[in-house]
This record gives structure tokens, sequence and C-alpha cells, in this order.
């Protein structure tokens, strides 16, 4: 779609924000009955706009999307609920590329139209089970979550990440002051990559591009073998199309968790049995003798535990989880997350109501490697978090007006962070606008520095009806 | 000795009376402590669910709407637990508090918002604060907390032709006073009913930050009494927010799932 639409789109959105509430309210004592609402039907309609300050071979510096959601949930019996969500969305960064409905969702680009969740609820008391697309959020971390393992990410624009839904079944049981959850995850949904040819390649500048679609045959530049450690295969490598675990009855998933809350604490212990959503690199010999690397899922098992508690105005968390690596993997992995919650409320300002303070420390360690392994783990696919801080401070103006600024710096090896300025401002109860800058930096193998070139300002509006 | 204590006392009777306020023969017959004590066994019901309107009226006179569901169940040792969710507007709809009541006043509070789709546990400063933009703190929406609190007599006082006794309730300790947003509030207690009609809330520099005044009391079941309509006024901020209640039904079985940081999460689903 060319800018002169893009601007026309904006200007619709903005004219239908701003004109549409105000009609509506000034309709609703005559019209009742107009309301979408008495049809079962809620959405919103966001804008999202997004301009980078510096130029990269290959891509764009401006991207528009456009979405708008719709949400409808019907009560089938006292025990019984259906929902669903779905999504039509546009943009024209390369993002959305037609209509596709795979099942499970492969694809590397999203679809035009899309159910974004479908559930299922029967719920007869103390039992509820939820069967279909859905999303899960377990731990106690605010930015990062390493007992969280059920859903794969949207990852094509990796700062402004979604979670995708997965098709599952979901049993949870209150029995006495405990909750039980066990769910099922029939078939592996991995995490939407970076586009090849676009700005948050893994690989940034260096582009490992089939490494994260399915473009055979590829040569890897001797830049990106360097970055692998493989300095003494140069210079020939070819790179394959990544490789989803094949559906079947060995590449089900499960999770369970238990959670109590025990004198004031918050306490569970989790179990997840899964592959990674994010995939490594395998590595092997072509029959012609030439060095062959490949995206593959490590198949893993996570036992993990999280907590929360309070203490005077602190509230502090924390998780942790071991990943025991099952087939396709290097490492046995230890993830780890520690923080704090503060709120400032006694500031005694009339323009200041408060500040929200969360600062984090996370922090991943090998429990075990396999020194002869066939998978590379490079920082390029992994963890942001191998020994980072998270923070974000929330100045709150008014219940309207907020200011936020969030950032992750990575002190492993090389410093690298990630820093987010956001303000937010709700024109009116339907019409929220935000605006803010991202800034990236760190060297270019650092996982934050590779797109160190991504700097930039964003904006969007959100309507809700 | 005795003559000299009647006379006191006499002294005492004619100097309220001449005041107006002070009535001690009511005050001396029950304490603050008994009063609330006997405002909660008569006003409890074992479960209750709520859907309430809000009007949110700005300095300036603008109005917001919001409805709010809020369940609450009683347990052991008289604990409530309490969930309160938003229906609307849709910005906020399924955001929600989750609060249990503790004996020592540290209640365990968790709030869930839709965006994050995650419950979370709330520190106790955290109680001061208002709730999703309204003129209730936190703190406000709890159940009266008996142990957490000392409760003196100041008076009697007709609130709308109604006697009522002035109960002043402090923060019974530093550290229930250092989690508190105010120094103390005055309730007014009706003497027929024994229900709560306004609440005065004093900020930490003692000055009157709140007013809340409960209307339309209706006798919804054997003495359990209830207000249709709830204000509360920030005489500070020059905001209101007001409480219409729509739908009420009493002890219609609510069980102990719903109310845990689970269903909180799930948002209503």
């Amino acid at each position: 779609m060319g800018r002169p639409a893009w601007r026309a789109i904006l200007a619709a959105a903005i004219g239908f924000g701003i004109t549409l509430p105000g009609a509506v309210l000034a309709q609703e004592p005559a019209s009742p009955s107009l309301s979408l609402e008495e049809l079962g039907i809620k959405g919103k309609l966001l804008f999202k706009s997004f301009s980078h300050f510096k130029d990269v071979a290959n891509d764009g510096n401006f991207r528009n999307e456009g979405i708008l959601q719709l949400e409808w949930r019907r009560k089938l019996a006292p025990w019984s609920t259906l929902s669903l969500v779905t999504e039509a969305r546009n943009d024209d960064g390369g993002f959305v590329h037609g209509f596709h409905m795979r099942i499970p969702d492969t694809e590397p680009t999203r679809s035009a139209l899309s159910v974004k969740e479908l559930v299922l609820g029967l719920h007869p008391a103390p039992v509820r089970i939820g069967v279909g697309k859905q999303i899960y959020t377990w731990g106690t971390g605010d930015g990062y979550n390493p007992t969280d393992n059920l859903n794969p990410y949207d990852y094509l624009d990796p700062l402004d990440r979604e979670k995708m839904a997965v098709w599952s079944v979901d049993t949870t049981a209150a029995v006495t002051g405990w909750d039980l959850q066990f769910v099922v995850v029939p078939l592996f949904t991995p995490s939407r990559d970076p586009l090849p040819n676009g700005r948050w390649v893994a690989f940034g500048e260096e582009g490992l591009a089939a490494a994260v679609a399915d473009q055979f045959g590829a040569s890897v530049s001797p830049g990106v073998l360097q970055s692998l450690g493989l300095e003494g295969e140069l210079p020939s490598a070819l790179l394959r199309g990544r490789k989803v675990p094949d559906t079947g009855f060995e590449t089900i998933q499960y999770a369970a968790r238990v959670k109590t809350t025990r004198g004031g604490w918050d306490l569970s212990a989790s179990y997840y049995e899964g592959f990674e959503s994010t995939p490594v690199l395998k590595r092997f010999r072509s029959p012609a003798g030439v060095l062959v690397l490949q995206p593959v899922y490590t198949r893993l098992r996570a036992p993990g535990v999280d907590f929360s508690t309070a203490w005077k105005k602190f509230e502090f968390h924390g998780e942790a989880v071991a990943k025991f690596e099952e087939r396709r993997g290097k490492d046995d992995r230890f993830q780890g997350l520690f923080g704090l919650n503060y709120t400032w409320d006694d500031l005694g300002l009339g323009w200041l109501e408060q500040v929200t303070f969360v600062l984090e420390h996370a922090r991943e360690t090998n429990l075990s490697s396999r020194s002869r392994s066939e998978f590379i783990e490079s920082g390029a696919f992994t963890n942001a978090f191998r020994d980072a801080l998270i923070g974000r401070a929330q100045a709150k103006f008014t219940e309207e007006t907020q200011l936020t600024a969030a950032g992750t710096l990575d002190v492993v090896a090389e410093p690298n962070y990630y820093v987010q300025l956001k303000l937010t401002h709700k024109l009116r109860d339907t019409l929220h606008v935000e605006a803010g800058l991202d800034f990236l930096d760190g060297l270019k193998d650092t996982f934050w520095g590779k797109w160190r070139k991504n700097d930039r300002f964003f904006g969007s509006l959100k309507y809700f009806f | 000795m005795e003559i000299g204590l009647t006379r006191w006392v006499l002294t005492l009777l004619t100097v309220g009376a001449l005041l107006g306020e002070v009535d001690v023969p009511a005050a001396a017959a029950q304490s603050g402590l008994d009063i609330m004590k006997k405002q909660r066994d008569l006003h409890k019901t074992r479960d209750e669910e709520e859907t309430q309107g809000m009007t949110l009226v700005s300095k300036s006179g603008d109005t917001k709407q919001r409805k709010i569901v809020r369940y609450t169940l009683t347990g052991s040792g008289d604990l409530s637990k309490i969930l309160i969710r938003f229906l609307a507007p849709r910005d906020v709809e399924n955001s929600g508090l989750l609060t249990w009541e503790a004996k020592d006043g540290n209640d365990d509070q968790w709030l869930y918002l839709p965006a994050t789709k995650k419950a979370k546990r709330i520190a106790s400063s955290g109680k001061k604060n208002r709730f999703m933009g309204t003129d209730f703190a936190f703190e406000d929406l709890r159940p009266e907390n008996l142990a957490a609190h000392k409760y003196a007599v100041l008076a009697t006082e007709a609130v709308d032709g109604q006697p009522c006794w002035v109960i002043e309730a402090v923060p019974a300790n530093t550290k229930q006073a250092a989690d508190s947003g105010y120094s103390k509030r005055k309730l007014w207690v009706r003497q027929d009913n024994h229900y709560t009609v306004k609440r005065e809330y004093y900020d930490k520099r003692d000055k009157l930050e709140k007013v809340q005044t409960d209307r339309k009391l209706r006798n919804v079941k054997a003495s359990v009494w209830r207000a249709d309509e709830v204000e509360m006024h920030d005489m500070q901020a020059g905001t209101k927010t007001i409480v219409a209640v729509e739908k009420r039904e009493l002890d219609k079985g609510l069980k102990d799932s719903l109310f845990t940081e689970a269903e909180l999460a799930r948002g209503g689903s």
C-alpha cells in the first residue's frame, strides 16, 4: 500500500476516533438500542505508526499498521461460555501477507484476517475446562517471565511483540486453597521470527536472512560465521530453512501448575515439557562436505517456581526455571529473575499523583553443556536476559495521563541496552493516544546492539467500542 | 467521692446538653468497638453480589460512567473476600480487584489489568491509591477491619433526622497508620439499625479529605440493611463518585473458588 493511501487511513482513523465517540455519546440517550454491545459485539480499532531515524539496507524507515479487533462472548449454559476474538489488520511493512489460517500457525507473516482467540469454557465449579485457541500468563515477573513457556510470540517487530494464542485444552480446579492447572498443547506453534529482509533480522546488518525464512541454499557471510564462533569454517557455509517439528504424539506439549497463597505469600510450582518457541542452529556437513546450518527447535523439560509477597511499601517477586534439554539442544540452563515494585505516593505534588518503580535482575547460567554438540545457541536467537537489569518507572499525573520509562540493560560480556519512553493519554474513555521513543545500543554482535540502527519514534491511537 | 463523681457526671451532662452534641448516657452504654462489632454482626451475610453504576464527577462537573460488579464472601473468623470487577466502560472492562481480609489488617490484595492479562499483588502502600479513577481508595473498598483500628464514641448527632453515634476510628498501631492514607475517620452510625450513613476521611495532616454519604437505605433481609446509593466526595480535589446499586443478591451460594487469583486473572471469561 502506498504512502498516500496510508495518510488517508490515518486521517480516517483520527477522524473516526474523534468524531464517532462524540456522535455515539450524543446519541446515547436517544437511541441506546443501537449499541453494538446489545448485539454481543465489542471491539477496538488501533492505528500504529513507527518512524525509524536511521536507514538500513532492504527496509524502509516508516511503518504504519491498522488493526480492527472484534470480540464476541455468549453464555451457552449456566456452566458454559463461548468467546471469540477476531482480527483484521494491514500494514505497509510487509508483516501482513494475504489471508491464511494454518493450524498450527507456522506462516512467517500475519494474516489479514485471523482468529486471535477462541475458547469454549466449561465450568462446573470447582473445575474449569477451556478448549480452543488460548493465551496463558504464568509467572510474577514484570519485564520477563522465564516460567511462561506455553505461548509463542510474534517477533516481526520484537519491541512491539505480540503473544500468539495456542490451540490447547486447559483444566483448572480450585481445591481447598490450592489452584491446580493442567494444560495440553497438541500442536507446536513456533514464534514468528523477524522478516529475513527486514530491519529486525536476527543478525542485523550482517543479514542471516535464510535462518529466519524458508530460503534454502543461502550462503552465510564471514561476519555471521565469526559471530557464531565458526571462524574455522570460513569461508563456506550454507543455510537451510527452519525445521519445525512434525505433528505427532511425540511433539505434544503439556504443562502443569499448582498455586497457593499462604501467610501473605503467593507461591507456585510449574512444569513444562515441550519446545522452545525460538530456534537454535544445527550444523552438519552436506554429502558434498559443505557446512550447513539449519534452525531447529529444542525440546525441553522445565520445572519452575515463582513467588510474590508484600512487605511494607514493597512488593517482591521472583521466578526460576531449570530448562533440561531433551532433544535438539546443547545446554541445560537455569533462568531466574528477582524483582521489586515500589509505589511512591506521598509526593505532596498537585500535578503528580504517584510514581511506580519496578526493578528486576534476570540471570541465566549453564547447568551443563554438551561440548561436542552440533547445536549452536548464540545470543542471536536466545535470551536477552542472560545477565540483565530490567526497570520501569511509571509517573501517573492524572488517571488520564501517564509517562513510562522502561528498559533493560544486558550486562553480559559487552553491555547493550534498550530503553523506551512512552506517554499515554486518554482523550476520553473510548479514545486513547500514545507516543514515545525507542532507543537501542551496544556492539553489533550483542542482543540489543544488533538493532542499534532501529531507534525510532512511535505513536498510536486506540478506539474502544 | 461518690457524690463528687455524680456531680461531675451531671455537670458534663449539662454542658453536653447545652452544646447539643455530647450524649454521654448513650455513648457510655456501648463502647465504639462494641457498636462496630454489633454493626458487623447485624449486617453480616454469607455472600453478596452487587452490580453498581458509578458516576465520576470532575471538578468542572463533567461526568463519566463506570459499571462494576462486586462479590463478597464472608468465611471463617468473620473475614471477608471481595472481588470487584469493572463491566464498563470498554477501556477498563474486566479490570478487577481481589481482597482477602486479614485479621491484623495486612490484607492480601491483587489487581488485574486486561492489558497485561496478569493479576499482580499490590503492596500495602497501594491500598491508599484511588481505585481506577474513582474517589474510592483501595482501602475504602475493604470491609471495616475492627482489629486494625481503635474506635471511640465522640458524640451523638442526627443525620437526616436519625440519631447517630459519631465514632472516631484511628489506626491501631504505627504499621496500620503507615499503610493507611488517613490519620483518622469519623463514622456516623445510626442508633436504630447500626448502619454507617456517613464517613469523614482525614488526611495525614488531619485535614478533611473525603466525605462518604450512604443514602436510600433498605432493609434487605432480617437485620441486614444496605444503601442503594453511596456518594464519595473528595473535598480537596472537588471530585465526586456516586454509586447507584442496580442489582443485589444476598446469600446466593457464591463459591470460594470465585475468590481466587486465578479467577481474577480470568477477567470474567
